[in-house]
């Protein structure tokens, strides 16, 4: 019985506090979680119109054999025709550094730009990467192919990680869109 | 097969090319604080394999299947009080059988709780594309980065085995010279494996 | 009496207990986060919140919490509050909270905080307890800010994002590498340590110990990669 008494006498109080904790927690949580899913949207509502300009209808698109880097592929459609494909990518780099970007695809195969989502697990420099001239020079406006040949793309001193990061990232949007243009030529 | 092939790729990337001392720099306080013998930095490393590979299964059950999708915002107090029970536990199994190691270790048994790697394994794995969702690649990985931490202790106890205080400036006795000597064996380590890319 | 002794607590914090450069304690979280100052500074406000509230709770708590289970509640309060910064950031300054990445929710483990639970906290009346919050914390955010500076500054030629070189420096990637990381940190400590030894006779009238000893080690860390000779003028 004693024992008893013993345990219970310095669980309780850790109990108390754990039980408090995820109660306050559960509260911040309900009236911050939808602010951040605002932000999300927000954020997606701007990048989208910033690629494919204003009037624009977006859906999800589903595809049981996207690559797992592939996290959300929005179709683009504008007054009912198809402009283009918008992927929330992710891609690995030189060591273990990992970018989440948005690569918007026009349906003519090319890159109309990107954006950043989030910038990696670990901070490093590597946010320099994203800059608009760096992007503009050496993405927008090009195919896959053309990706390819071009073994140039510059990377910055000191920001490998996020380089090659950002490449395979746009890698895999394509991979992705290969999937889905061949399914539409399948169909056809 | 497939599933082998990426376990050996988890191993390399996390260990190896990613390691989380010299390149993801955590767990850096034991790292810093491990005696220069390497037989006791074998010992720290072990138990904290034992700890990170049991941390990330049972991390990665209870996320999957408990947290996953409305309790999410609950992963860092759950994960700590599994991290820390896990300790209190290892702490238990080797003062009972391996009474010597558990005397050696001392204060930095209980510090495995704090241990940033510990932590950040499991974390990282939730995080990954490549192994969550995976029990069996998530562990793998809890596993893989404890080898790379305790290889890199073990390199760096050698290390400072080798160094004798007196020939050190005296501003820089203790940690600085220590740190001042990791970031040169972090150069190397990594600069051997810059080769190495995994994409 | 009262105003001495919160003097005393800042040059501690500050200076004579810095928890990075002296304790040697939050150190993973410094080497990674160092890249650039304003990572650096967000990381230093964040650990000063947590630390300041958890060490006011458990200051309020210290008799309810029995010694057996001290530990266990010490991580369940610190990681409410690190969950609750999270969520805060992400809903109200998500760029930060990105720049930060893993190393908020690491903010969990980051020694200072329980260090401080431990051995200031739990013995310490809730008050003077949030003057040790903000004093250690505002010592970790200054130890930082120097690392920051000095990674950012040589590493990349920027501060703040600013660049201050021109387009003639070729930056010192190095250092904004891990090893880069723990060789500053090195450096840094080391002269930490000089400054001390020759300062700390001042100890007596710390109020004096504060602003002298500040502003020398300000300029320094500016010099430090190019003369690493370590002298002061």
């Amino acid at each position: 019985m004693k024992n008893v008494k013993y345990v219970a006498k310095i669980a309780l109080p850790l109990l108390a506090i754990c039980i408090v904790t995820v109660a306050v927690l559960a509260a911040v949580n309900a009236f911050t979680s939808p602010v951040i899913a605002q932000n999300r949207q927000s954020e997606l509502d701007a990048n989208m119109a910033s690629f494919f300009g204003e009037g624009i209808e977006t859906s999800v698109v589903e595809n049981a054999e996207f690559d797992k880097s592939v996290k959300i592929v929005y179709s683009v459609s504008k007054g009912g025709a198809l402009t283009g494909y918008c992927f929330d990518v992710t891609g690995n780099g030189a060591y273990k550094g990992k970018i989440e970007v948005l690569v918007a695809i026009g349906a003519d195969g090319r890159i109309i730009g990107i954006s950043n989502v989030q910038n990696g697990e670990t901070p490093s420099i590597g946010g320099r990467v994203l800059t608009e001239d760096y992007i503009s020079e050496n993405y927008v406006g090009h195919t896959s192919a053309q990706l390819e040949r071009d073994k140039d793309v510059v990377f910055l001193s000191g920001a490998t990680k996020t380089s090659t990061a950002l490449n395979n990232a746009v890698k895999n949007a394509f991979a992705a869109y290969r999937l889905l243009s061949e399914g539409k030529e399948a169909s056809k | 097969m497939t599933l082998l092939m990426n376990i050996l790729t988890v191993f390399v990337s996390v260990a190896l090319v990613g390691n989380y001392v010299f390149s993801e720099t955590l767990g850096i306080c034991p790292f810093l604080g491990v005696s220069s013998k390497p037989s006791t930095a074998l010992g720290m490393g072990l138990a904290v394999t034992f700890v990170m590979t049991l941390s990330n299964a049972v991390t990665f059950l209870v996320f999957e299947y408990l947290l996953k999708g409305k309790y999410e915002y609950l992963q860092t107090i759950v994960f700590i009080l599994i991290i820390a029970s896990l300790v209190q536990f290892i702490e238990m199994l080797l003062k009972k059988m391996v009474p010597s190691l558990y005397k050696s270790l001392g204060i930095y048994l209980p510090l495995i709780t704090t241990n940033c790697a510990v932590l950040g394994a499991a974390n990282n794995a939730v995080g990954n594309d490549m192994v969550s969702g995976d029990f069996i690649l998530s562990t793998s990985y809890g596993f893989s980065a404890a080898v790379g931490f305790t290889l890199a202790i073990v390199i760096f106890a050698g290390v400072r085995s080798r160094m004798d205080e007196k020939d050190v400036p005296e501003s820089f006795r203790g940690v600085p010279i220590t740190l001042v000597a990791a970031g040169i064996v972090a150069m190397v380590f990594n600069g051997l494996l810059s080769g190495i890319s995994f994409g | 009496m009262k105003l001495t002794d919160v003097k005393n607590q800042f040059a501690d914090g500050l200076f004579n207990k810095n928890p990075l450069f002296v304790q040697v304690l939050g150190t993973c979280a410094s080497l990674a986060i160092t890249t650039t100052v304003k990572d650096s500074i967000a990381m230093g406000i964040a650990v000063t919140a947590v630390l300041t509230c958890s060490n006011l709770l458990i200051s309020l708590l210290r008799k309810f919490i029995p010694n057996e289970v001290r530990i266990a509640s010490y991580i369940v309060i610190i990681s409410g509050f690190v969950t609750i910064v999270e969520m805060l950031m992400n809903a109200y300054l998500p760029d930060l909270a990105q720049s930060l990445g893993a190393f908020l929710a690491l903010i969990v483990v980051n020694c200072i905080i329980l260090a401080r639970a431990e051995s200031y906290a739990s013995k310490n009346k809730p008050l003077p307890s949030v003057v040790d919050g903000i004093a250690m914390g505002l010592g970790f955010t200054l130890a930082l800010f120097l690392l920051g500076s000095v990674r950012e500054l040589f590493g990349a030629g920027t501060f703040l994002g600013f660049s201050v070189f021109g387009k003639n420096y070729t930056p010192i990637g190095m250092l904004t590498s891990p090893p880069g990381a723990f060789i500053v940190l090195g450096c840094l400590i080391a002269l930490f340590q000089y400054f001390k030894k020759r300062f700390s006779v001042k100890k007596a009238a710390s109020s004096d110990a504060k602003p002298d000893s500040g502003k020398p080690q300000e300029e320094q860390p500016d010099n430090a990669s190019e003369a690493k000779e370590g002298d002061a003028s």
